[in-house]
């Protein structure tokens, strides 16, 4: 067994066995002790009745905490200006398509509703897609409240197209990703994240791309379903925070 | 013109985001006020100041609101809000590390209230007297089910440091609600 110097419990790990003190308790909680330690102290904790109620408060401040995320009631009003300011910078932004000027994309302030007149134009686009391919599908019986999937949100109407075809985005599988700004490994773990992958997930693909003259990369990923992948063009920048996507879609696998 | 136009019903949240990826513009903003008061307390508990959460409430939900198109989680529209908005915290901590904690005031002054809501209440109080780091430790692995991996990845930290912030926390929190108090503690003084 390795001792890790600075182990809470290897201070004491050669004479006498610590006093089971709640700091102790927490650390065997949190998994910060090793195995070793851990079950020594979960034997004597077995034979210590004050031990195990400190165990059982530690346990009851994990279930309250968790259940406060469970508890709307108790949540409290923020200040409305807070609303206001953000229904008002989402107000001055398009309801989909491009980010706007990703330059500024990086630190989106309230901005005057300068695009307004676009989003007219925008809307009627949209809204006329919308209708065609409503007509196009016929009509389904209504279903109320069905789920919108995943695969219809992303397939409803890409905000800017990605100017590969499915064969050279498959051809990126067969090569080495090219990962330009986001090389580094726990940059491209965030960018993921904000993808909603978890940051682990293998990237299949990826290079540098630009999109409409705005430099982006390409991540190739796993699809929803076996035979699909997923295809993303974010910004140079990407992070949990903040993705900049710039276009996604799937395609099938070969 | 098409936008908006989908009658007066309530919508679920899918498909408010539906809506708002096929370019009704009203939609994401109804969204948003359906869940604001849980994604501004959740930003408070995870952030430094109310400025902070403030701010990273709004790049959060501008980030959704342009990346609604990639939403592909099992997870519902609300848990993904959730998770962009704790996740724009934990980035805005990484990237302002050395920062000084600032004072906490109290934000829940709500009264007259049942006996959960009041422990979720006084939870919440004691959460917001712990240091900043402990709590978005806390609110992300107690609270949200984060795994420690992608909480420390998120906070640029090791997974060791998350750990001991959650063990250093939860005995705070159990000290500050009196979860201790039944028995003798047998324990070494801390802050």
């Amino acid at each position: 067994m390795v001792h890790a110097e600075g182990d809470p419990a290897d201070q004491h790990g050669t004479g006498a066995d610590p006093p089971l003190t709640v700091e102790l308790l927490a650390d065997l909680q949190a998994g910060l002790l090793d195995d070793e330690n851990a079950a020594r102290v979960r034997r004597r904790i077995r034979a210590d009745p004050q031990a195990q109620g400190m165990l059982r408060a530690l346990d009851r401040v994990r279930r309250d905490v968790a259940a406060v995320a469970a508890d709307p009631a108790s949540t409290p009003e923020p200040p409305p200006e807070v609303a206001d300011r953000i229904s008002a910078a989402l107000g001055a932004r398009p309801a989909s398509g491009p980010p706007g000027d990703a330059a500024h994309a990086a630190r989106p302030r309230a901005r005057p509703a300068r695009v307004a007149a676009g989003i007219a134009g925008l809307c009627a686009a949209l809204a006329g897609i919308g209708l065609g391919a409503a007509a196009l599908i016929g009509e389904p019986a209504p279903m109320p409240s069905a789920p919108v999937t995943a695969e219809h949100i992303t397939v409803s109407v890409p905000p800017m197209a990605i100017p590969l075809s499915p064969a050279e985005i498959l051809g990126l599988v067969d090569h080495n990703p090219e990962y330009g700004t986001l090389g580094d490994p726990q940059r491209r773990a965030s960018c993921l994240s904000g993808l909603g992958y978890p940051g682990s997930t293998p990237v299949l693909g990826a290079r540098p791309i630009e999109i409409n003259a705005r430099p982006g990369i390409l991540f190739v990923l796993p699809g929803d379903t076996p035979d699909t992948l997923a295809v993303f063009a974010v910004s140079p920048n990407c992070s949990a925070a903040d993705t900049g996507l710039l276009a996604n879609t799937t395609v099938p696998r070969a | 013109m098409g936008c908006g136009g989908q009658g007066k019903r309530e919508r679920t949240d899918a498909e408010l985001l539906a809506a708002h990826v096929a370019g009704d513009r009203h939609a994401f903003g109804e969204l948003f006020l359906r869940h604001q008061r849980q994604l501004h307390r959740l930003a408070r508990l995870t952030t430094r100041s109310p400025e902070d959460a403030e701010d990273a409430l709004q790049d959060a939900m501008l980030s959704a609101h342009r990346g609604a198109g990639a939403f592909r989680q099992d997870a519902a529209v609300g848990s993904w809000l959730h998770r962009i908005v704790v996740n724009a915290c934990l980035d805005r901590l990484r990237r302002a590390k050395a920062r000084p904690t600032a004072p906490l005031e109290d934000i829940y002054p709500v009264a007259d209230r049942t006996a959960q809501v009041e422990t979720a209440i006084l939870v919440q109080r004691a959460l917001m007297r712990l240091p900043v780091e402990q709590r978005a430790a806390i609110v992300a692995v107690d609270m949200q089910g984060y795994s420690i991996a992608d909480t420390a990845r998120l906070l640029g930290v090791a997974q060791g440091t998350v750990k001991s912030r959650c063990a250093r926390g939860r005995v705070r929190l159990a000290e500050l609600l009196g979860y201790l108090d039944t028995g003798t503690r047998a324990t070494s003084d801390q802050a």
